[in-house]
């Protein structure tokens, strides 16, 4: 690299011109994204890195077909989530995993005490518990909304759906966790 | 715990403790990728640039205008070019956001009527026919897409009248370098990523797509462009499958799963 840090579209056109370290700087800058989305879908730490890795450079060989406009983050997810759907597949685990999420916990803004934080932990582990319950798609919509962060535009492209359908997946998929919460609280 | 707390508990957890660590993945897939190269870039793709796209999707509105495949385009041609995506052989590109309300009737050039033998031997590879639709279709060969021209299997309404078609299979042999045919989305066509058997595919349905062949130069072959509805795509074997005209996946995938 130049030493300075380069947009994605200038990567991306380093990609297809076949600069194989240019794209390690793209997936360093993704690989979070890349490996949650796939953890979401999978629920295993260990199918999650397969999937990713296998997403990267599927990604890779894909690149020739992406118009560099920004969005190579949701492109790049797409890829991933449906990597990790086809493992899931193949080793035929359709139940979801149980995601393990919060095991260490999550910083908050000011000091917790040992209650708060242990309050803060089970919480976590509830609505991750729940969440694994849901199905891959409504873990996905929710984590991409809430978890990387994507805006409706992005979260439409990763998912392949209309921009316009966005607000009431998400809104089903919340409430549909929140039914599972709510009966696991029952129960 | 209160429905309105789940959301700020959700926001919590997209805090980096919160996730099990991610493991070391750039190294690897540099490996990867540097023992098998890009395959060599087409000029053809070099010369299409994101706005070489927006006007070449502006020329294929006008053209399918002129050619009276009817859309009405209501709103702006949106400037950003979200997404490409696609099949060896196809591309899919999100182009813009407007209202497209075809006609009922599309016009499709199939190419020359052939026999299914006749298909096969002019194609170099053996036409596969859905067991599932009741036939029987008609044959038809085209040369300029593919590397040894398409065929298309066209199971119509009616015998005497194919431009109404039902249920459209083409088939044609792809090299990763080249593109021949081209699909232009709108935000009211839903992508979806779709496993076909071992393979990876798409869905594209809702609003109905524009469709056009492309010459060795990326330019338009006008009299090609035309609406396309719900479409599964595929590659296999080194062969791109298009199922064109299922009402649901479920049924593309039972018109994929069945051909022989």
């Amino acid at each position: 690299m130049d030493g300075q840090l380069l947009g994605d579209d200038e990567l991306i056109q380093r990609v297809k011109k076949g600069d194989a370290h240019a794209y390690e700087e793209l997936v360093q800058r993704y690989q979070d994204a890349a490996y949650r989305t796939a953890y979401l879908v999978t629920g295993s730490t260990a199918e999650a890195e397969d999937a990713a890795q296998e997403g990267f450079v599927k990604a890779y060989y894909a690149i020739d077909g992406f118009r560099s406009d920004g969005s190579f983050r949701p492109w790049l997810l797409a890829i991933v989530a449906n990597e990790a759907r086809t493992r899931m597949r193949s080793v035929g685990r359709r139940e979801a995993l149980e995601l393990r999420l919060a095991e260490n916990p999550p910083e908050r803004s000011a000091a917790p005490s040992p209650e708060e934080e242990a309050l803060a932990r089970a919480e976590a582990r509830r609505v991750a518990h729940a969440l694994s319950r849901l199905s891959a798609d409504d873990r996905l919509i929710i984590g991409y909304r809430y978890f990387l962060e994507l805006s409706e535009k992005e979260t439409a492209v990763a998912l392949g759906i209309r921009l316009g359908t966005v607000k009431s997946r998400l809104s089903r998929a919340l409430a549909r966790l929140r039914q599972v919460i709510e009966k696991d609280e029952r129960s | 715990m209160r429905p309105e707390e789940v959301d700020t508990v959700l926001e919590r957890m997209a805090h980096d403790d919160a996730w099990p660590p991610t493991p070391p993945i750039a190294a690897s897939v540099r490996k990867r990728v540097e023992r098998r190269p890009q395959p060599t870039f087409h000029p053809r793709r070099t010369r299409t640039s994101a706005r070489g796209w927006r006007r070449t999707f502006v020329a294929a509105a006008a053209t399918a205008l002129a050619l009276t495949v009817a859309l009405s385009i209501s709103g702006t041609v949106r400037t950003a070019v979200a997404d490409l995506l696609g099949v060896v052989g196809i591309r899919i590109g999100f182009s813009y956001d407007g209202d497209v309300s075809p006609r009922p009737h599309r016009s499709i050039r199939l190419g020359k009527p052939v026999s299914q033998a006749t298909a096969s031997h002019l194609a170099g590879f053996d036409i596969r026919v859905p067991t599932h639709l009741a036939g029987p279709p008609s044959f038809h060969y085209t040369s300029d897409v593919g590397v040894g021209g398409m065929v298309s299997v066209a199971y119509p309404r009616s015998a005497t009248r194919l431009s109404e078609v039902d249920v459209l299979v083409t088939e044609f042999a792809a090299s990763v370098d080249d593109v021949y045919l081209d699909k232009q989305t709108n935000a009211r066509t839903a992508i979806k990523f779709v496993s076909v058997g071992a393979e990876e595919g798409y869905w594209l349905s809702g609003a109905p797509h524009i469709l056009y062949k492309v010459d060795s130069d990326g330019a338009i072959h006008k009299e090609t462009v035309r609406l396309a509805g719900n479409v599964l795509l595929w590659e296999e074997g080194g062969i791109t499958y298009r199922i064109e005209g299922a009402p649901t996946l479920a049924e593309a995938m039972r018109i994929a799963r069945s051909l022989r």
